[in-house]
């Protein structure tokens, strides 16, 4: 009985010795990121993703390397193009970026893995490229127009329906000293969401046409656009020195109430909602369509992934760990802990009132158009927000900057197919 | 017109110096106020960020250019967790001292060589390295980075301060050889006269004649070294391999300047090293840079 005892003791020892190693991690996921994972409200998803997913498997390590933006694309940018020394997943927002990647065959298929994996049809789209599944977008953002309620009621103010409302109501804002529209146009890309609108509004899906080279940039749709939108410019519905107030100035704007409406993406919900970030009551609601002679739709809404995830062809020994990583980035313990953006997942309820109103805006969406400077091929992305910053200048003839693009885009996707 | 009787005076000295300063006052003053306005545009942007990391977001939004109501540490707290400046300062000391190890000494002795011992070949030599110098990092970024991968030296410190000496030697190569050649070539010939060889003319005669470069090429390679981003970004991966510059950059990036009082604290952080070392060593990079000019 007392060997026994000894041999029981020693089975144990050598157990409590051999016990960490026999179930130490083996295998190691390398994930570039965007977001620093520490207690800041729009990180914490990130944050518990890999605590989660770590607790959960503790046979898979993660190495999660925080890059920030723009450090994570310039970093995938160059490994991608050299071939090597790629991560196992990368932070993405999909689109023809992410495209460009898999056209090189650097990405790894996971559509018969990913497929079934509950979430939004736009979300899964985003991920997608020539049929393939990629990877997965837990959350998404949409372009709305973010509107300071209080503003609205001390100046008996209604949020315009329609397209035609906003003429009255910006022009009353100016009268009161309030800047209709905060934009941040010195950084370039924040005019491209009202823009994209209206030419939704003008021509439904004339950006659509125009990618898949059926109709010009300079056609209808993006004159009329550009005219409407260089109108509100000199009308001063953006500020009198719209080029100089950066992306943050706009923010600012909107959080002391020297602006009253932003039409920027939802991945603003979470600061808007944030008290130490703004004072202000802000809303949000879906961009309006014309009363009479539009094409588009209240329910056409743009947008893209807001936090993707992408595999490499690194990963490609690893896929099962892969795929355990991509599901549970996807499910709703993971996703629950985001404060602010709209989850793609079923069954995550919105933390905010504004992420809940953003929330409906997707829900009611018929038909979501990507962000241009996303999905459309690089070497014209920095060319159309270049085109559309100049329609900040009164001088710009819109239609001759158009042309211009248009010129661009022929070199570089093709001419319009007769 | 008085004033040219008391310069006269020799005796009389601080009279004398009264009266050029009363000569001179208006000009004076306006130099002075020239001078100070300049001087403003250089301090100010120093001041800014400590003005805005000493506040709270929703103070910074509504009051930028306000006195600070309190002073907020937390920005620094929370950028200084962020940073991890601890592993951060000691994974840039080690880029910093090898890529001034793996510059300098090459480039000392190269340049000596050039200046001193001239001929076709060696011409041809200098130029050739001096062809480093007109290539940006940018155009290699992708075949250093295959290269690393290929060698096993990515993601390593000394495969990152390796190629960052590699894109210094050249400039400071022109540098050393047009500071010797500046050098009078008798203090050579005396000591060779006195039984010096060519090791020690180099070891005790030039490279002490050479320190004014030596300090400036030590301060500017170490600062430049500190506050590389792109190479860091490319070449490293592991998070514990990562320079001060890229994680000010990583944390910077993720926050933006919605953030401003954080992002302020941050970019104090970061740029105290350098602000300090410039502080202690500014009068070496006056010394190393104007000996050079003058001589040359």
């Amino acid at each position: 009985m007392k060997k026994c005892n000894v041999f029981v003791l020693l089975f144990l020892m050598f157990g409590l010795i051999a016990a960490p190693s026999l179930f130490a991690a083996n295998v190691t996921l390398t994930i570039w990121g965007r977001d620093i994972p520490d207690d800041s409200a729009d990180h914490l998803y990130v944050r518990d993703l890999i605590a989660g997913f770590q607790a959960k498997n503790p046979d898979i390590k993660i190495n999660y390397v925080a890059l920030g933006d723009p450090g994570l694309m310039d970093k995938t940018k160059i490994t991608m193009a050299s071939g090597s020394g790629l991560p196992d997943i990368f932070q993405t927002w999909g689109g023809s970026v992410m495209g460009g990647y898999a056209d090189a065959g650097h990405l790894l298929d996971l559509t018969a893995e990913l497929k079934s994996v509950p979430g939004s049809l736009a979300a899964q789209q985003a991920m997608t490229w020539k049929g393939k599944i990629y990877g997965v977008a837990p959350f998404f953002a949409v372009a709305g127009i973010f509107v300071n309620e209080g503003i609205f009621k001390a100046n008996n103010l209604k949020v315009p329906t329609t397209i035609e409302e906003f003429d009255k109501v910006c022009d009353t804002l100016l009268a009161k000293g309030i800047q209709p529209f905060a934009c941040g146009e010195k950084d370039k890309w924040p005019a491209l969401a009202l823009y994209m609108y209206l030419v939704n509004r003008y021509g439904g899906d004339a950006s659509a046409q125009a990618a898949a080279r059926k109709i010009p940039y300079n056609s209808e749709p993006f004159v009329k656009a550009a005219q409407l939108y260089q109108s509100w410019i000199k009308k001063g519905y953006f500020g009198a020195t719209p080029l100089g107030e950066a992306y943050g100035d706009a923010q600012q704007l909107m959080a002391t109430g020297k602006a009253a409406m932003h039409v920027t993406g939802s991945w603003m919900c979470a600061q808007y909602s944030n008290p130490d970030f703004t004072d202000q009551t802000l809303g949000f609601y879906a961009f309006p369509a014309f009363k009479s002679g539009g094409v588009g739709t209240v329910y056409d809404i743009m947008g893209m992934t807001d936090i993707g995830f992408a595999a490499t062809k690194a990963a490609a020994g690893k896929k099962d760990a892969v795929v355990k990583f991509m599901k549970y980035a996807m499910s709703v313990e993971a996703c629950q802990s985001d404060p602010g953006r709209i989850c793609s997942v079923p069954g995550v309820k919105a933390k905010s009132t504004l992420t809940a109103q953003a929330s409906a805006v997707f829900a009611s969406a018929k038909t979501v158009t990507f962000w241009w400077d996303q999905d459309l091929p690089p070497s014209v992305t920095s060319p159309l927000n270049d085109t559309i910053q100049s329609f900040f200048l009164p001088e710009t003839d819109v239609k001759k900057a158009l042309t211009a693009f248009e010129t661009l885009c022929v070199e570089n996707i093709g001419p319009v197919k007769k | 017109m008085g004033e040219v009787n008391t310069m006269a005076v020799k005796p009389d000295r601080p009279r004398s110096i009264q009266g050029t300063r009363r000569r001179h006052r208006p000009a004076e003053i306006i130099v002075t106020v020239v001078l100070s306005i300049l001087a403003l545009f250089v301090i100010f942007p120093f001041v800014i960020p400590f003005l805005f990391a000493a506040k709270t977001q929703l103070e910074f939004a509504y009051h930028p250019w306000a006195w600070p109501k309190s002073f907020q540490v937390k920005n620094f707290i929370d950028a200084w967790k962020a940073v991890r400046i601890d592993k951060g300062l000691i994974n840039t000391l080690i880029v910093c001292i090898g890529s001034i190890v793996c510059t300098i000494p090459p480039a000392a002795l190269s340049g000596y060589v050039f200046a001193r011992y001239r001929s076709r070949f060696t011409e041809i030599l200098f130029y050739l390295i001096l062809i480093g110098y007109f290539i940006p990092v940018q155009m290699v970024l992708v075949p250093l980075y295959k290269m690393e991968v290929a060698t096993h030296i990515n993601d390593t410190l000394y495969g990152l301060f390796l190629p960052m000496a590699a894109f210094g030697i050249p400039f400071w190569t022109l540098i050393y050889r047009s500071f010797f050649k500046s050098l009078p070539n008798e203090l050579a010939e005396a000591a060779r006269i006195d039984g010096a060889g060519h090791w020690s003319v180099l070891f005790r005669i030039m490279f002490p004649l050479a320190q004014p470069a030596t300090v400036l090429a030590v301060l500017l390679v170490f600062i430049g070294a500190w506050n590389d981003y792109l190479l860091s970004l490319v070449l490293l991966t592991d998070q514990n391999n990562f320079t001060m510059q890229l994680r000010v950059a990583s944390f910077l990036n993720a926050y933006g300047t919605d953030r401003m009082p954080r992002y302020a604290a941050a970019a104090i952080i970061s740029a105290a090293p350098t602000v300090i070392l410039y502080i202690i060593g500014h009068r070496g990079i006056i010394k190393g840079t104007l000996a050079g000019a003058i001589k040359e």
